[in-house]
């Protein structure tokens, strides 16, 4: 898709003017998603779960291009087909060319992420191949012409309003139809297409490398489908998507679902390792993995920022995030939104196609207690800020608020000076206007400043 | 092909980049099994079952067992739409005297699980046993065997790793489900609406 990260600020005020319906929906169906998940981790230890998860896959980033070869081995004695894509063209062009070779009419897809960052279904289009989104969500989303808000609930910022006037003016259903009566509408348009798809096309949660096992989380079945009626399958997979050996997949199947939606597992998990091999099967005649860098071996070599490539795409960061939650994911004009997509898409895109995102954030650390692998999002924000900031990125005001702060900072006497006429000032309309704090203040909550210094809190002892 | 021999491959310069990227980082070590000691059991499968919105139900002592899933399914159906499309695997003691079905056309589908796991609620399922008899009925019956229920899921995909994995496998853990409507729980929007399992 189209990048629009450079525009976050106006992007992110249109939606909360123009559109307050948005925060309104993203706010409710994120805590929901938020408490499922909290509760989902009290019922396990899931400091111990996080840890080992984090281990994991710090050990697959480590020795990639040992796991990457092994996976190729096993999913090639397997009978799949293997394919590398450097970038998002190459990975739209092996795609169009095995559609073209073997006369796919139509295609029906699962959920993934990694099809929209690469923009597939255009590529398919523009060549006559019939694209049907087949999740739930990403099926309402196609017949608005909209980009997913959220990673595990793509339509997540539309209400039942918006998809009863949508289908009954697409699939005649009636404007007062229940969400039940509409899904029936969604299925019954969408299990045709399912039936006369020539391919079916999905992402890929995660591939062992050790089997060759490439594993799918779903609740709605449409993966399940997708990757079973087609002749043929074709999975894009980021490579760093791996798992090491077989006996991890039960601890990421359910830590993912755990983190993401709540529950102890996906409603579907298919374990695919490659065509169908007798009659009975019902599989496809042809299975193709094509495996992704656009980006992220760029990622890897970053000494901070590879930690994001252990992200398991669960959604959990954006669900706790206080400023994901005021806008949903198309403020942040690009597919990975919220935190994670604050710190991930500078390092796939470049700083400068990102750079307003890493300043949107409070930096309350939330969404590292909700990781299920423990990336330190709040350092790599910083991280990112201070590259952004040595580039030249950041927007006047805010580098000269950091210079100011930072001579203050390194200047006790002025601190000293300048932290005993704060209090009497902060929230005035004096300071909302001083040049210094009216960039940090544009998008921040000035918050209240205690009575007390901390400074004379701290020498008098605190909490005595 | 020229470009393979000379080894300027789009996968060897992946691989490079990723080699390149990693130049000089220590190897972090494997962390090892998750060690995980869940309750195991048909009580705590069927518990976690019901609260993924399956429905357990056990043979009756002496029943057999084709007649009583019948007879369930008729409570559970209405009788002028009840067909069956029964899995490759099912042994005919298993399968209801009702009428059969095309897995597009049938109400029920009936198939045979390998194995289950009461961690999470989960059934496994070859593929072998034909996909479109688990995922295009409205109702699906997996019967299980009680012996062959596992606590921790790991162990239960290790069980059907020796089996052989197949070309698939499906895991399925409660009924079709999706919330992406105005955040309201509806069941059956592709795959299964209904999930019961029958214990042997």
């Amino acid at each position: 898709m189209e990048v629009r990260s450079r525009d976050y600020a106006a992007l992110a005020r249109a939606i909360i003017e123009n559109t307050p319906d948005v925060r309104k929906a993203v706010s409710g169906a994120t805590a929901a998603f938020d408490a499922a998940r909290r509760q989902a981790y009290a019922e396990i230890d899931s400091e111990a779960w996080r840890r080992w998860a984090e281990g994991v896959k710090n050990h697959v980033l480590n020795h990639l291009d040992r796991y990457l070869e092994e996976a190729e081995t096993r999913l090639l004695e397997n009978g799949a087909k293997v394919h590398w894509a450097g970038d998002a063209q190459e990975a739209r062009q092996i795609v169009a060319e095995l559609a073209l070779a073997r006369g796919v009419r139509s295609v029906v897809k699962g959920k993934s992420m990694l099809t929209e960052e690469i923009d597939l279904n255009p590529a398919l289009e523009e060549r006559g191949v019939q694209v049907y989104e087949t999740d739930l969500g990403e099926y309402i989303l196609q017949l608005l012409d909209e980009a997913p808000s959220h990673i595990l609930g793509p339509a997540i910022h539309r209400s039942l309003e918006d998809v009863q006037a949508l289908f009954a003016d697409r699939l005649g259903t009636s404007t007062d139809a229940l969400p039940d009566d509409l899904a029936a509408a969604a299925r019954s348009d969408l299990r045709s297409r399912f039936q006369e798809a020539d391919m079916g096309i999905s992402g890929g949660n995660f591939l062992v490398a050790e089997t060759g096992t490439l594993a799918l989380i779903e609740n709605e079945g449409n993966i399940r489908l997708t990757t079973s009626l087609p002749r043929i399958h074709v999975a894009l997979v980021g490579i760093e998507k791996l798992l090491p050996t077989f006996g991890d997949l039960a601890g990421f199947l359910q830590l993912t679902a755990r983190a993401g939606t709540g529950q102890p597992i996906g409603c579907f998990v298919s374990l695919i390792h490659g065509p169908a091999r007798e009659p009975g099967d019902d599989g496809p005649e042809e299975v193709h993995i094509v495996l992704v860098d656009n980006g992220r071996t760029n990622v890897l070599a970053d000494e901070h920022a590879w930690e994001t490539l252990r992200c398991v795409r669960c959604g959990a960061c954006l669900n706790t995030c206080p400023v994901y939650k005021q806008t949903g994911g198309h403020a942040y004009g690009w597919v990975y939104s919220g935190p994670i997509g604050a710190v991930l898409d500078p390092g796939l895109l470049g700083l400068e196609q990102a750079a307003p995102l890493p300043f949107a954030s409070s930096l309350c650390g939330a969404c590292f207690e909700a990781c299920p692998v423990r990336i330190p999002i709040p350092d790599l924000l910083l991280h990112w800020r201070r590259a952004a900031q040595e580039m030249g990125l950041t927007p006047v005001s805010e580098r000269i608020a950091l210079k100011a702060f930072s001579a203050m900072a390194t200047h006790p006497g002025v601190y000293r000076q300048l932290g005993r006429m704060v209090p009497g000032l902060a929230g005035s309309a004096v300071v909302r206007r001083l040049p210094v704090l009216s960039g940090w203040t544009e998008y921040r909550e000035l918050p209240e400043p205690s009575p007390r210094r901390f400074r004379d809190l701290w020498s008098e002892g605190i909490g005595e | 092909m020229s470009a393979a021999r000379v080894g300027t491959t789009t996968r060897d310069q992946v691989l490079g980049r990723v080699r390149s990227a990693l130049a000089g980082r220590e190897g972090l070590p494997h962390p090892g099994a998750l060690n995980t000691d869940p309750d195991g059991g048909l009580d705590a499968l069927s518990s976690r079952l019901r609260q993924n919105g399956a429905r357990v139900e056990r043979v009756e002592s002496g029943a057999a067992p084709g007649e009583w899933i019948g007879h369930l399914l008729q409570r559970l159906v209405p009788r002028d739409e009840l067909t069956v499309a029964v899995g490759h695997g099912v042994p005919g003691r298993l399968i209801p005297p009702l009428p059969t079905a095309p897995p597009d056309q049938a109400s029920v589908g009936i198939s045979l699980a390998w194995g289950a796991a009461a961690e999470t609620g989960t059934l496994v399922l070859p593929a072998t046993e034909g996909r479109r008899v688990q995922l295009l009925v409205p109702v699906h019956v997996v019967w299980l065997d009680e012996g062959h229920i596992h606590a921790r899921l790991q162990d239960a995909l290790d069980s059907a790793r020796k089996r052989g994995m197949g070309a698939a496998l499906g895991l399925h853990s409660g009924p079709s489900k999706s919330a992406d409507i105005g955040r309201t729980l509806v069941t059956g929007v592709h795959g299964p609406g209904q999930l019961v399992v029958a214990v042997l």
